[in-house]
């Protein structure tokens, strides 16, 4: 969120940007700087003779000069590989391996077949999913995809390297930091020394590569070999972070999809402690790793994506997403690390936040400003001030004396409200949280393992609770049941911030790395996934307040691999410039893709005063991403939609009425994520796999299969350039979202004056829309739907909607969904036919929504007559110029079955 | 009262009958059952039976008066018994009662008990509890504006004798300004005159000295002051070792290889005396202890300048010049005197300056005062306090409100301020700007700007919410966003006479 009194000298420094030297460089962290530094191979050779294997499992042993290692793969269903290695048992220490952050049971599927060579082991993973092949010295390994092309190595350049547990030996040298480290005036004790692993992992065939979140970088991963910092993955609370950038921020996942024509490969770095990674795409072998590429690579001009991973303990896990495509990618990761629950429908409206909502009083007059002006609006959040002392789950006592009643009246216009709750707990014998936990021993400890950890944050002195702990999660998720935190009530959901954990008075603003977590694992261990152990509990906590009936909103700051189960995340504390708008857009794809798709910027920015036309903008922007908040830091001046000019607060209105208008086909695609793992918003070549000149763009998006989206994100622009895709076969047609104009692909310049959205409706697609817009979208739920039929070369479209009661688990617990499927055909130059077809017979949902209008774009004539099911002539209404149809009142209900048919 | 309700009730009950749902009676004309209906905005005609046939026609959505089918559409309550009103379409069937009458939600199953009527009492008993303060503050008014135009017809009174009184002050105070600036240039002239020629004098008895210690450190006679000079001259051992070395030496030839009499006069003479009384003073701390000399010489010297002093002493080092020095070469440099006293002649211009001075600035402080009271009152006649002048009356006074931690005050006119409530600074919330309320309800909102700069954000501002009151009083104050406050004042100032209303604005 942001830091005030605490951090005056920061913001006195009013530059606007990054205090760079309060964060590491890879060079201040020793072992970063020890694995960036190997320039030859590390020397490992796989011992054949200890080779084992039965099932999914193969084992091995690595020789090296520095030590031995064991080395683990498991064959994983759905195309994956899972790589391990590890210290050979009898190890000093065991070494964390973070499956809390998995999606649980990793299916194993027994290899079909084990060939070993005299110098290499070719594994063939089970229903030829995939094959791995292993080569004895130096140790590499290839990993091939369903079509027996090589996509990954690893190792190709002989960066392996495991820095093994070990005793402190007098009168040894040891390297730079390995005991015993310090960063500005803070000391890291390292009891255990150093426990480093580093290895390069390559992609062989793809010049682009994509993920490793979250960075305010562009979306295609840059080249840091030689070339400044590595990618740094490493929760933190940024202040004022800065663009185009490297540098750590909040929320990280280790995973990296690079993607080539029609192929995408897919690579997940299981490990939870600081790691770095170290990147280059190089167009020939003459790379980064050349030493070992021309053994391996018949092709010297083939492109490769090479990126060295490094991290400060954990093991080697890797896991390996073979594809083919992107698509497949997707599923694997999500089958490997899980997917978000279908949210409740408030969720995925328009969220108004502010730092802070000043009293009851005031949250009552936002909440009938949005009715005044006839602004949907269906969230307003409250940020710490409205505590009392900043004592989570407490109320301040004048300002927010009747929380109760103050969330009711909210709730009575169909609303929701959501307070934060943050995990550092302010030291106060008074504070029942704080009694509780150090009675019950919750809290992280000191490097001594038995005092409780302490630093700064909101509320002065404070402890951090131990979500590693399986009786602080249990008592965590006690404290939202309605009878314990008081004011609470079903329409009141939570935010989790400062989760990185932000420690104001420690070490890069966070937990020291010595401190000990429960079962005597040191932070530095676990750091990046401290933030999704806390959301997991306080999701617990959410889901069993209800007794599992209500679906939760929870929104995190940190994030890691998993995050996605129990949280949507943003982008943290932007600032109110074009920059920020710009690079919102990579940020969340950086995210989307790799697993976490329910993710949002601040719109308007979170520091500064946005001008009103960056405001603007930035909610035209926010309207066609994940997650819709707009949030302001306390320094701001107020920005409720309504304290601008008419121009502005229409525009406004205008652009958070189009995101109510897709909530059906927002709601459908959260629902193709949760059974698919795609991800909502996603970039280009995941619909067009091979328009080469996109692979890299990162100004436009998809929203699902249909729409492009190219917000406007500079300044006074009046038009954007945008190149829509033509696919495959070059015969892609687009239609204008608002107007249904058709537009040719390739490059078109689209007037975008400031009350105008670029969006693009992709031909061959059926998009379900609420035109009724209310003042909240709970209000909308029954509502009738227009479909938006946009026709590709063939007159022909389809779409889907997914209908449940949105806001209950009753559509997992009762199966109490409805999933329809829409078509539409030209079956002759004479007749074409509109379908609508129950498509899922599991769901026992029946929806009340009924079509009340059809629009096609793309109809190349009149049609004569237009008749329905029900053989009643349905009046219709036709633009020649525009080729539009709209068809009156269809009347069929989403759920059924039905045909309409169109004589030409 | 209750006539009038009744009247109204059987008035739409009679007219309901006809009308599609949501539409108000004022415009059952363009609704009459008929074979099409016309779009209001006249774009189009269609079949009378698509009027709420919960399907949007009309681009301008008056086809769907009663139903939420069109996104930019009207829905008309009665609320028999109080205001009836428009409300946006969408509120129609959201299963949220809005109006009274709960006609909104007809067709969502949910059931809007008809609250009109106690709505309806409860409006009309809070209006007549309004003008109940409102009659009072009323009259209060007219008191107000009875004082506020006393107030300003004073002040009209009053411009014109001050400034009358002021313009013949004018030309004495310029005749006297012109007589004080020639007295003062007279004397300056002849002060200026009397100290060049003493300065002169002083630098020959200077120069003469200067001669004089060149001489004595020109060790071997060649005209010339070198490194060999110092270089055997005891007196230059800085250190002690018994030894003037280059180091040493250089320091005092400042850098330059040699030196004449001209240029150790010009570069050299000053501050080789501060150095030469430097090495006098250390060698009297040895002997003694610490004498008044050597505290005033430190008083003298700031503690960084020391460094920079010993290179760059100039002309205010002769305040030391007095001081005894039994070092040979310096032992005869004596003070040059000091400046003497102004005679006669001069002393006289500067008592003739003194006399005139005083002369003018009676006169003139007279003329500021009329000045400031000439502002004043036509301060009182720009100022605009509201349409009868009731709201004079409140400049010059000050208005407070107590909260938790601080008091907040209000000074119409003036400004708005901010006091810890057991401190004593006030943090000022800016200065009166003007009357900001929209037409026609100008006088219900000022502003004061530019108050203290926010850490970290803007400078303070005030927006002041007026309210009729029966009296003046400040009951609210709040901070929306970080600096910028709002506080409700409420005055009789404020108050219109509720038995003869203004003319009601409806809002349909």
């Amino acid at each position: 969120m942001r830091r005030e009194t605490w951090l005056l000298a920061a913001v006195l420094v009013f530059a606007m940007a990054v205090k760079r030297e309060d964060f590491k460089t890879c060079d201040q962290a020793t072992f970063c700087k020890r694995h960036r530094s190997i320039s030859e191979n590390t020397g490992y050779a796989v011992d054949f003779s200890t080779v084992q294997h039965s099932g999914a499992i193969l084992t091995a042993t690595l020789k090296g000069p520095e030590n031995e290692l064991s080395l683990k793969l498991t064959g994983l269903d759905g195309g994956r590989v899972r790589l391990q290695i590890d210290e050979p048992a009898g190890a000093l220490r065991k070494r964390f391996i973070p499956e809390f952050a998995l999606s649980g049971v990793q299916y194993e599927v027994p290899f079909d077949k084990v060939d070993v060579q005299s110098d290499y082991l070719t594994i063939h993973c089970g229903g030829s999913k995939a094959k791995v092949v292993i080569h004895q010295k130096p140790f590499l390994v290839d990993i091939y995809n369903g079509l027996n092309e090589l996509v990954t190595q690893v190792n190709a350049a002989g960066k392996l390297k495991v820095e093994h547990f070990r005793a402190k030996m007098d009168g040894q040298e040891y390297p730079e930091g390995f005991w015993d480290e310090s960063f500005k005036h803070f000391r890291d004790s390292k009891p255990f020394g150093s426990s480093s692993v580093g290895v390069d992992v390559s992609f062989v065939g793809f010049r682009h590569a994509f993920g490793l979140p979250s960075h305010a970088d562009a979306f295609s991963l840059r080249s840091t070999v030689n070339n400044g910092e590595p990618y740094r993955l490493f929760n933190l609370d940024v202040f004022e972070y800065e663009l185009d950038n490297t540098m750590a921020l909040y929320a990280h996942v280790p995973y990296i999809i690079a993607h080539k024509k029609q192929r995408s490969v897919g690579f997940l770095w299981l490990n939870a402690a600081e790691t770095w990674v170290d990147t280059r795409s190089s167009e020939d072998s003459k790379g980064m790793f050349r030493t070992m590429l021309n053994k391996v690579m018949a092709d010297e001009s083939q492109p490769r994506f090479d990126a060295h991973f490094m991290a400060e303990a954990g093991l080697i896990d890797l896991f390996f997403f073979v594809g083919p495509s992107s698509q497949d990618v997707q599923k694997q990761m999500a089958e490997t690390s899980g997917v978000t629950p279908i949210p409740p429908l408030f969720a995925i409206a328009y969220h108004q936040c502010r730092w802070n909502y000043n009293d009851e009083q005031d949250v009552a007059q936002v909440n009938a400003g949005f009715d005044e002006w006839d602004i949907p609006m269906d969230v307003i959040w409250l940020d710490i001030e409205h505590t009392d002392g900043k004592k989570y789950f407490t109320w301040h006592p004048t300002k927010f004396a009747t929380p109760k009643k103050m969330i009711e009246g909210v709730a009575s216009k169909g609303r929701k409200m959501v307070t934060i709750i943050d995990p550092h707990i302010k030291r106060d014998d008074s504070y029942r949280v704080n009694k509780d936990a150090k009675d019950l021993g919750l809290f992280v400890k000191k490097a001594d393992g038995t005092t409780d950890f302490e630093g700064h944050c909101w509320p002065g002195s404070s402890e951090y609770l131990d979500f590693f702990h399986p009786k602080t999660r249990e008592y965590w998720a006690q404290q939202f049941a309605f009878d314990r935190y008081e004011g609470s009530t079903r329409d009141l959901h939570t935010w989790n911030d400062m989760n990185e954990p932000s420690v104001f008075s420690g070490p890069e603003v966070t937990m020291d790395r010595d401190a000990i977590h429960y079962g005597g694992i040191e932070h530095r261990e676990v750091h990046n996934m401290y933030g999704m152990m806390y959301t997991s509990a306080t999701y617990k906590g959410l889901v069993e307040r209800t007794a599992g009936k209500d679906r939760p909103f929870l929104l995190s700051r940190a994030g890691f691999i998993g995050t996605q189960r129990t949280a949507a995340i943003w982008t943290g504390d932007n600032t109110a410039e074009w920059g920020h708008l710009r690079y919102s857009v990579p940020m969340l794809l950086q995210l989307s893709v790799a697993g976490i798709p329910f993710v949002g910027a601040d719109v308007g920015g979170f520091f500064g005063n946005p001008d009103e036309q960056l405001l603007l903008r930035w909610y035209q922007a926010g309207a066609y991403q994940p997650f819709f908040r707009a949030h302001a830091h306390i320094d701001t001046r107020r920005r409720e939609p309504w304290l601008f000019s008419d121009e502005t607060r229409e525009g406004i209105r205008d652009a958070i009425r189009q995101r109510y208008t897709l909530l059906p086909y927002w709601y459908t695609l959260f629902q193709e994520h949760n059974a698919t793992g795609m991800p909502p918003m996603r970039p280009i070549f995941y619909e067009f796999p091979s328009d080469e000149a996109l692979f890299t763009e990162d100004k436009a998006h998809m929203v699902g299969e249909a729409l492009l989206v190219r917000a406007v994100v500079d300044k006074d622009a009046t038009s954007v350039e945008v190149t829509l895709p033509s696919g495959e076969n070059k015969d892609t047609l687009w239609y204008d979202w608002e107007s249904g104009v058709e537009r040719p692909a390739g490059l078109n310049h689209v007037d975008a004056p400031l009350q105008k959205i670029p969006v693009f409706q992709r031909g061959g697609t059926i998009v379900p829309t609420w035109q009724r817009i209310r003042r909240a979208a709970s209000l909308m739920k029954e509502d009738p739907l227009t479909l938006i039929i946009a026709l590709d070369k063939n007159g022909a479209a389809k779409g889907r909607i997914y209908l449940d009661d949105m806001e209950t688990f009753d559509y997992k617990n009762l199966n109490n969904f409805c999933i329809s499927e829409f078509s539409y055909a030209t079956n002759s130059p004479k007749e074409a036919k509109i379908t609508g077809k129950h498509a899922d017979s599991n769901g026992a949902f029946k929806p009340v929504n009924w079509v009340e209008r059809i629009e096609v774009r793309g109809v190349p004539s009149e049609p004569s007559k237009v008749i329905s099911s029900r053989g009643l002539t349905l009046p219709f209404a036709y633009d020649r110029d525009a080729r539009l149809l709209s068809i009156r009142k269809p009347g069929d209900f989403a759920g059924e079955d039905w045909t309409i048919t169109l004589n030409f | 009262m209750l006539r009038s309700l009744l009247l109204l009730l059987g008035f739409t009950v009679v007219c309901a009958a006809d009308l599609p749902r949501g539409v108000p009676i004022t415009e059952s004309s363009f609704y009459k059952v008929a074979k099409e209906f016309k779009c209001l905005d006249g774009s189009l005609k269609i079949p009378f039976d698509q009027v709420n046939d919960d399907y949007c026609d009309c681009p301008d959505g008056s086809d769907e008066p009663g139903t939420s089918a069109c996104p930019n559409g009207r829905f008309f309550c009665t609320n028999d018994g109080h205001s009836s009103m428009f409300i946006p379409s969408s509120r129609v069937n959201d299963k949220i009662c809005d109006c009274c009458d709960g006609s909104d939600e007809w067709g969502s199953g949910v059931q809007c008990p008809n609250i009109c009527h106690e709505l309806g009492k409860a409006t009309r008993e809070e209006n007549e509890r309004k003008a109940v303060v409102a009659r009072k503050g009323w009259a209060v008014r007219q008191e107000m504006a009875r004082k506020g135009k006393d107030i300003k017809t004073e002040n009209e009174v009053k411009v014109g004798p001050l400034t009358a009184e002021r313009d013949d002050l004018v030309p004495t105070r310029d005749e006297l300004e012109k007589k004080k600036k020639a007295t003062e240039e007279a004397e300056r002239t002849a002060k200026d005159e009397f100290r060049k020629k003493w300065e002169d004098e002083r630098n020959q008895r200077k120069r003469v000295k200067s001669d004089e210690m060149f001489t004595q450190l020109d060790l071997n006679a060649d005209g010339k002051l070198t490194l060999d000079d110092f270089a055997n001259n005891p007196i230059f051992d800085v250190n002690k070792d018994g030894l003037v070395d280059e180091t040493e030496a250089k320091t005092f030839l400042f850098n330059t290889e040699e030196a004449d009499k001209e240029h150790f006069y010009a570069q050299m003479f000053d501050s080789i005396k501060i150095r030469l009384r430097a090495i006098e003073d250390e060698k009297r701390d040895e002997e003694t202890d610490r004498g008044e000399d050597d505290l005033l010489a430190d008083e003298n010297k700031d503690a960084e300048e020391v460094e920079e002093d010993e290179y760059e002493e100039t002309e205010d080092s002769e305040s030391d010049e007095d001081k005894h020095l039994d070092v040979p070469p310096a032992n005869d440099d004596e003070e040059y005197g000091t400046m003497p006293d102004y005679p006669e002649e001069i002393k006289t211009l500067s008592s003739e300056h003194e006399k005139a001075r005083e002369e003018w600035q009676e006169v003139n402080s007279k003329v500021s005062d009329l000045d400031r009271q000439i502002n004043d009152a036509e301060a009182y006649l720009n100022q605009d306090f509201g349409n009868d002048a009731a709201w004079a009356v409140l400049k010059g006074q000050c208005f407070e409100y107590n909260e938790d931690q601080y008091t907040y005050k209000l000074c119409p006119f003036d400004k708005a301020v901010q006091k810890e409530k057991n401190g004593y600074s006030e943090t000022r919330l800016g200065d009166f700007t003007g009357w900001t309320g929209k037409e026609p309800r100008k006088y219900s909102e000022q502003m004061y700007e530019k108050g203290q700069q926010c850490w970290n954000g803007p400078q303070r501002s005030t927006k002041v919410i007026i309210e009729c009151g029966e009296i003046d009083e400040l009951v609210e104050s709040s901070e929306p966003a970080k600096c910028e406050y709002q506080f409700v004042f409420r005055t009789p100032a404020a108050c219109n006479n509720p038995d003869q209303p203004e003319p009601v604005h409806t809002e349909l």
